[in-house]
């Protein structure tokens, strides 16, 4: 067997000769990043929170794209476009054409000069690209939720280890974006609230299903690839341009988007990255008015509603609040001193793509990896069944099963529409 | 006919109606099944309602709807949808059925049903998908190939196995995942069998990682294979060694990667550091140290960042040596891992090095404090702040003010008298002036709330809470909480904040803080001793350093501090005598007010008249006083002003009394073209306040600002006014 050389397998071509592997902050160090050291990338979806990752990555020297994947086909053409235009400013060129444009992922993952993949669709079609991804030996970015359903955490997360692949989930409140969630989790696993009482975390509500009519598809839009694995229906333009959100054939609503970014916090403060909650309890109707999540060590987690903007630890000691819009306490001392060396510290990224980027060239698992957004995701989808079916469901978070209740475990899956498969 | 109609089609609709409700609507209650099932049979009902039931169905179907849904399996429009009813019903009838449509469908309902009975696990498939694995249609050669790997036994495992060599690029992959699926399922020596087999295929990088990883962990004693692959050219299982290696609790495998160290190229060296460091094993911390300590410099960082979690003592030394490599990036990585190094040990390896090393030592230890934000280093600081290297006295002296560790204050006013420099005057200032206000404690005493609003952020919603917010201090609250408990909700659903302009002790301030933070509603006080010390050391002090100490009681405040500056204003010193004036008119409370007005009205020197002039004109709307006893205290400076400067001041606090007397006033400076900016501004926001009164007066003023000003914004707002006047 012919020897592979770093290069073959990061980057792939066989023309370009591979430097040593050096971590990112040393290739960075003269601001110089040699073209050799570049990662190649792809990008399926760029609606959305799409736009600010092409955003990043295209300002980024250590980053090419080489591919983009849409399918709606103006938009595409107008993204490559755009790649093409920056690369040639860089270059000091009148054009630049090395960026392919693909209807089909599938056409795109199985180009062996592209390290890896960054996938920004909605929801409905994250695990599914990223097992494709995995499977096609890319490294992978992956936006949250990182899935539809819970069968889908366990096939996600297997495909990505059976392949040693890198994997970050856009979750990126653990590269501290947005406010000071690594800071409060610190806080919150070195005792400074005390023991951990409760949890009360703001997000959005679960989803509905979809009512939307038909209306006639335009020609540069791939509907078909757009609903994918998903019950067939037809084209809406309001799905079509990012307003999807709402409907729980496509994601975990509004429940899931935040919730996605805040129980993430909470598991991390909790230290419960591989595991998670036992009991789900859905609306009583009085106290409860919504859904509630219990700890096997008697810690509450309650979905509150509010600004979606954070999450509140109450403690035996104290309380502490952490969102975008600010990092609190009572008493105020909680958060306003720092951590002593003696103190525990969490994995410290500050730049969640930076982040991706490294652990790639270190084949090192990132601050936000598949298992951590799986189980994360799992929160949201068990929350979602509980006020699908308001019954207080008991789960297994080894097994990963409901315990308690067959029809709960109906709804962990949904069959997927042919050719599509996990 | 038409009787049984009607039922359906209400059903169908409420499934659509369904649809449209608010979550928790979407599980039917099991009694529902035969209405639905009735559906699917209905010939009229639409491709949507159908759909829908098929939904509905899967939350609730039993063995009874598998006769309809699976005569659907073959429908062009439907199939997917009696499968998202069918997969989920637990009855193996469902299998049954599954089984029977294999060999009547063909493409994509084909693959459907292929993928459904690998989700149930079916093992009577195993035969007809094996037969598929060679399908002339790839995508059912592929299916077949996942479905075997998700049913995952023994015989499923062979049927890949020897499909696994004539398959070709796609297929050749899925059959690999199959395999995958299968090793991981069975375990023990079917799965090391897979392993193996799939090492030793020509396979894309990830197969052969993959397989590689499975290997290592399904062995009983992975360690020779990983040390074999640690040694492999191929840096595909070189790297999946590593990565595995991580995964291994094994104690020996800290060994393996130690010795697989020597003779790699600084890439791969880094790849293994890493892994050292993740796995956490103190007993690598020999190999990181040397690593750390000579060679390539990205592989020497790598061995630096990954000694803090693992440190102990011999990892200490080696980084307090490393401090002073004359690489500046391994100085810089071995000083952030210094920082992060947990520890009293690590804490008194710095102290040694402030105490024993040299200047540029000193320095680093001085940083290193900082960041690991030591305690109980007063004393070391103090001998460093009396030192002979004047770099490291003023760096001292400045970390002084930011310890937390109580510091005897005299022992501070020592360090400023005892000052060398100008640095090291400014540095002990600095300290001074840091230590007064974190040792300030709160003054209870007059507190008037001038405005107070709680309400959105941002856009939307908010209150006038001023009366409650006094109401709650006539009530003794010292403290006011942002919460919709103490004042309502006024913009439900977005963040808010309390914003409470107050003066308290005669000094005015304006706080705001975001919902569920407490605004206080006092001032502090700097301990009185620290003010008797500061004015004691007046008496000894060089002009420098007194301008220093006045400097320190401006920090200070309080009654005290402010006759020590009276004092200094008599100061022989024309300098010190000088900055005295101006901190004394610079004075945060109204207090001053009558002595700045007599300097104001005196002082033969510009200077003083000017900072005196500037001092009236912030401290009279301080006062507690009206609007019209403010205007009277404005009118009596006027005739002092000489400078466009401070005229432009005045109109700036004119244009907060809305009174007849104000507008006249700034408009007469309307004309002067060097301050007619300012007057626009205050004839303006006059009168916005004054309207509907003394119409014609505004009218008027307000056309003079149109006619006289040449500034767009300025003419857009006049005419605003204007329109409600």
């Amino acid at each position: 067997m012919a020897k592979t050389t770093r290069r073959r397998f990061l980057a792939s071509s066989a023309a370009l000769a591979f430097p040593a592997i050096v971590p990112s902050q040393v290739l960075g160090a003269n601001g110089a990043v040699a073209p050799s050291n570049q990662i190649t990338i792809g990008q399926i979806g760029f609606g959305w929170i799409g736009g600010s990752h092409l955003s990043t990555l295209l300002g980024r020297k250590d980053v090419r794209y080489v591919g983009a994947c849409d399918v709606n086909g103006e938009k595409l053409r107008d993204v490559c476009a755009r790649i093409e235009k920056q690369y040639a400013e860089n270059a000091g060129q009148a054009s630049y054409k090395a960026c392919t444009a693909y209807g089909d992922f599938r056409d795109m993952l199985a180009r062996q000069d592209m390290d890896a993949v960054v996938i920004a669709t909605p929801d409905h079609w994250h695990a599914l690209l990223s097992i494709h991804a995995a499977r096609a030996g890319k490294d992978i970015y992956c936006e949250k939720p990182l899935t539809l359903t819970l069968n889908e955490v366990r096939a996600v997360v297997k495909t990505v280890r059976r392949y040693d692949r890198v994997f970050q989930t856009g979750s990126q409140q653990r590269s501290n974006v947005f406010g000071k969630f690594r800071d409060a989790c610190e806080r919150v696993r070195n005792g400074r609230i005390g023991k951990v009482l409760s949890i009360d975390v703001s997000t959005g509500n679960p989803p509905v299903p979809c009512d939307l009519p038909a209306e006639p598809k335009p020609d540069h839009f791939d509907w078909d690839m757009w609903v994918g694995r998903t019950a067939w229906r037809p084209f809406h333009s309001q799905l079509a341009d990012k307003q999807w959100r709402p409907y729980e054939e496509y994601c975990g609503g509004g429940f899931a988007d935040m919730g996605a970014h805040h129980f993430d916090i909470a598991q991390w403060a909790l230290g419960m990255d591989d595991s998670g909650p036992v009991e789900i309890m859905p609306p009583d109707g009085k106290e409860r008015e919504r859904v509630s999540f219990k700890y096997a060590n008697g810690v509450i987690m309650n979905h509150v509603g509010g600004n979606c903007l954070g999450l509140t630890f109450h403690g035996t000691d104290g309380e502490l609040y952490v969102g975008r819009d600010g990092f609190w306490s009572k008493p105020e001392s909680i958060a306003a001193t720092s951590l002593s060396p003696s103190e525990l510290r969490l994995y410290r990224s500050d730049d969640h793509h930076g982040n991706w980027l490294d652990c790639i060239r270190t084949r090192s698992r990132c601050v936000a990896d598949v298992e951590i957004g799986a189980r994360t995701a799992t929160i949201c989808h068990l929350g979602n069944i509980a006020y699908q079916l308001k019954q207080t469901l008991q789960w297994d978070p080894v097994r990963e099963r409901f315990t308690n209740n067959d029809q709960a475990n109906r709804l962990m899956s949904r069959p997927l529409r042919s050719p599509w498969s996990l | 006919m038409i009787k049984q109609r009607t039922p359906l089609i209400l059903v169908a609709a409420a499934l659509l109606f369904s649809a449209v409700t608010a979550y928790g609507q979407t599980v039917p209650p099991a009694s529902q099944q035969d209405e639905l099932i009735a559906v699917l049979n209905a010939p009229d009902a639409s491709r949507q309602q159908k759909a829908a039931a098929c939904r509905q169905l899967s939350f609730i179907a039993t063995k009874r709807a598998i006769p309809t849904l699976a005569s659907l399996l073959a429908d062009p429009d439907l199939n997917h949808m009696a499968r998202y009813a069918l997969e989920t019903i637990p009855d193996p009838a469902v299998n049954d059925a599954l089984l029977k449509a294999l060999d009547t469908l063909q493409g994509k309902p084909l693959i459907g049903v292929m993928g459904s009975l690998g989700v149930r696990g079916e093992t009577r498939a195993v035969a007809p998908l094996s037969e598929r694995l060679t399908h002339q249609d790839p995508l059912v050669a592929q299916a077949a190939a996942r479905a075997l790997g998700q049913i995952g036994n023994a015989e499923a495992a062979q049927a890949l196995s020897r499909a696994v060599s004539g398959a070709a690029g796609d297929t050749r992959l899925a059959v690999a995942e199959g395999l995958f699926r299968c090793a991981e399922t069975t375990g023990g020596p079917t799965a090391l069998g897979i392993y193996d087999r799939l090492l030793q295929l020509k396979t894309p990088h990830q197969v052969r990682a993959g397989a590689l990883r499975g290997a290592i962990l399904a062995r009983e004693d992975g360690l020779d294979l990983l040390t074999t692959s640690l040694q492999s050219e191929d840096y595909i299982l070189f790297s999946s060694a590593v990565q595995t290696a991580i995964e291994m609790s094994d104690a020996r495998v800290t060994q393996v990667l130690s010795a697989a160290l020597s003779g790699l190229p600084a890439d791969s060296k880094i790849l293994i550091l890493g892994a050292l460091a993740e796995r956490g094993d103190p007993a690598a911390l020999p190999t990181l140290v040397t690593a750390a300590s000579r060679g390539n410099q990205a592989v020497r960082i790598a061995a630096i960042k990954a000694m803090p979690p693992i440190a102990n003592a011999a990892a200490l030394g080696t980084l307090v040596t490393l401090i002073k490599d004359p690489d500046a990036q391994i100085v810089q990585a071995a000083q952030t891992s210094l920082v992060a190094l947990p520890g009293s040990a690590a804490d008194q390896a710095v102290l040694g090095m402030l105490e024993r090393g040299d200047p540029e030592s000193q320095l680093q230890a001085l940083e290193l404090i900082g960041q690991r934000r030591m305690t109980d280093v007063a004393p070391a600081l103090l001998k460093a702040a009396r030192g002979n290297d004047a770099a490291v006295r003023v760096a001292s002296i400045r970390m002084l003010g930011d310890l937390e560790d109580a510091v005897q204050f005299p022992v501070l006013i020592e360090l400023l008298l005892g000052a060398r420099s100008v640095q090291e005057v400014r540095a002990a200032e600095q300290t001074l002036s840091a230590v007064c206000t974190r040792d300030a404690r709160p003054l209870p005493g007059q507190v008037t709330i001038r405005k107070a609003v709680y309400g959105a952020v941002g856009a939307g919603g908010s209150a006038d809470v001023t009366q409650k917010v006094a109401d709650m201090v006539s009530s003794g609250a010292a403290a006011i909480e942002a919460s919709n408990a103490s004042f309502g909700d006024p913009a439900a659903g977005v963040v808010k904040q309390l914003k409470i302009e107050f003066t308290a002790n005669g000094v005015t301030q304006s706080q705001t803080v975001p919902e569920g933070r407490r605004i206080t509603l006092l001032t502090s006080v700097t301990p009185p001793a620290y003010v008797n010390d500061l004015s004691a050391a007046m008496a000894q002090a060089t002009s420098q350093q007194k301008r220093a100490i006045l400097r320190v009681l401006r920090a200070a405040q309080g009654s005290a501090a402010l006759d020590a500056v009276r004092t200094a204003m008599k100061d022989s010193d024309a300098d010190v005598s000088s900055d005295a004036t101006s901190i004394f008119c610079a004075w945060p409370s109204a207090e001053v007010l009558p002595e700045v007005l007599a300097l104001a009205r005196t002082a033969t020197e510009l200077k003083v008249k000017v900072v005196a002039l500037r001092g009236a004109i912030r401290l009279i709307p301080l006062e507690n006083i009206t609007d019209a006893e403010k205007l009277a205290g404005f009118k009596a400076i006027l005739p002092l002003i000489q400078r466009d400067d401070e005229t432009r001041l005045l109109l700036g606090s004119l244009a907060e009394i809305p009174m007849p007397e104000a507008l006249a006033i700034t408009a007469s400076y309307l004309d002067n073209a060097a301050v007619r900016n300012e007057a626009c501004f205050a004839v303006i926001a006059i009168a916005e306040k004054m309207a509907p009164n003394n119409q014609a007066q505004i009218r008027e003023a307000l056309q003079r600002v149109l006619k006289t000003t040449t500034n767009a914004e300025v003419k857009k707002r006049a005419a605003q006014v204007l329109e409600k006047v």
